[in-house]
Parts: structure tokens; sequence; C-alpha cells
């Protein structure tokens, strides 16, 4: 995969009647806790990595 | 135990603005598009553009744009706008890709693992915001759903949802 996001002119709405359900999921979302994980794992800017393609 | 060949890639995290147009002209991420999109973001960024550059090596790993945007809330009489950073471009060139790290984790994960840290310490430090939002190409939704994001079109209104090349709307809370 080469590209992974692209810009699209689209507004990010949440409709009226799901505002409430959009505001609770939210709530309960961990997002960032999986990044606090991953930045204590890795060193910044110096990495071993596998040079073998996995296809 | 199977005895895997390691490289060591040596990386940093820089503006477009920095790399000699000659490296620029090299990246291909086997979408010519993509690759041009870059050549015309180092003359004129359409946001904040960065590379993620492979220091022995001398080539460009990836890049990615981000910039301001916002995710509204549409109450019956009423809108109100929450702010938000929306990746416009992620991209990995065709030499990097499906490289990994470990089990489960490639390269571009380590390159969204950057940029994220990039956008918490400015919603931390400089400009508050709550939300990354982006519009993620079909095959890459595992990648974000593994990465923090989840979809976001079950929260739209129908009329207002449309499919554009089937890419999906994607949201991570900060």
């Amino acid at each position: 995969m080469a590209v992974l996001a692209v810009p699209i002119n689209k507004s990010f709405d949440v409709a009226p009647d799901k505002v409430a359900d959009f505001l609770e999921n939210t709530k309960q979302m961990r997002s960032r806790e999986i990044f606090e994980e991953r930045f204590k794992k890795l060193d910044k800017g110096n990495v071993q990595w596998n040079n073998e393609k996995k296809n | 135990m199977e005895q895997r060949e390691k490289e060591l890639i040596e990386y940093e995290f820089k503006r477009i603005s920095s790399i000699d147009i000659s490296l620029v002209e090299d990246f291909s991420c086997g979408r010519t598009e993509f690759d041009e999109k870059l050549i015309q973001m180092r003359k004129q960024d359409e946001g904040t553009t960065y590379v993620f550059f492979d220091n022995i090596h001398t080539k460009i790993i990836g890049y990615c744009t981000f910039a301001t945007s916002g995710l509204r809330l549409t109450y019956e009489k009423d809108v109100i706008t929450q702010s938000a950073a929306e990746i416009k471009y992620f991209a990995i060139s065709t030499i990097y890709q499906h490289k990994n790290y470990e089990e489960n984790m490639n390269f571009s994960d380590f390159m969204m693992c950057e940029l994220i840290r990039h956008l918490i310490n400015i919603a931390d430090n400089h400009i508050s915001f709550n939300y990354i939002l982006l519009y993620s190409v079909p095959n890459a939704i595992n990648f974000y759903s593994r990465n923090g994001f989840y979809t976001f079109q079950k929260y739209m209104t129908k009329d207002s949802y449309t499919y554009i090349d089937g890419c999906i709307p994607m949201y991570f809370q900060l």
C-alpha cells in the first residue's frame, strides 16, 4: 500500500440524532493510550528494521 | 529460531522545505499523482508537510501533510464545531513498503506513531484541538484501526456521506 490517506473536501458532520451516541462512544476510546504505550517502547530516530519484505 | 537480516535505518522527521529538490524528485510511492504532489508541496505547501527522511541512505521514506480542520456536532438548532487536525496525505515510498519492525508493525505504523506524537505535542503545547481526522483509502482501514482510529460514517447523515472512490472518513480522539 503506497498511499494511505487522501484529501477529500468533505466536512466531518455528526448528524443531529447521532450526537449523543458519538459523544458517549468517544468517551470510551483509548486512542491516545495506545500511542502513549508505543512512545515509551520505541526509540526515536534510530531503529533496526527487518530488511526482509513481507508480501 | 529464524534469523532475519537487520538493517539500520536512522531517520528524521523533517519539514519538506528543508529537503533538497533532487531528493524530492526521486521519491516514488507508486502513484504518480502523489509523487508529483510532493514536488508541488516543496514549492507551495497545501498544509504542513513533513517527510520521514532516511539519513543513512539519503532517501525520503514517506511523507504526510496535515492542516487545521473541524468536526461539527449538528444539533437541531445549533452547530458546535470542535477543533481538529486533518491528515490530508500519508504516503510511503515503494522502497520502504512492508518493511516490518516487529510482528504486526510495519514502517508505516512507525511513521504514524511519529506523526501522532507530533500532533499530540502541538495539541498539548501550542494550539489545542480534540480530534485527528482523515479519509482512508479502502485498503488502509485495518492500518488505521490498529493505530487508534475509528470509522466515522455511522455518525454522519446519509445524504452527507458519500463514498469517494471508496474512501472512508476516520477519526482519532486526543
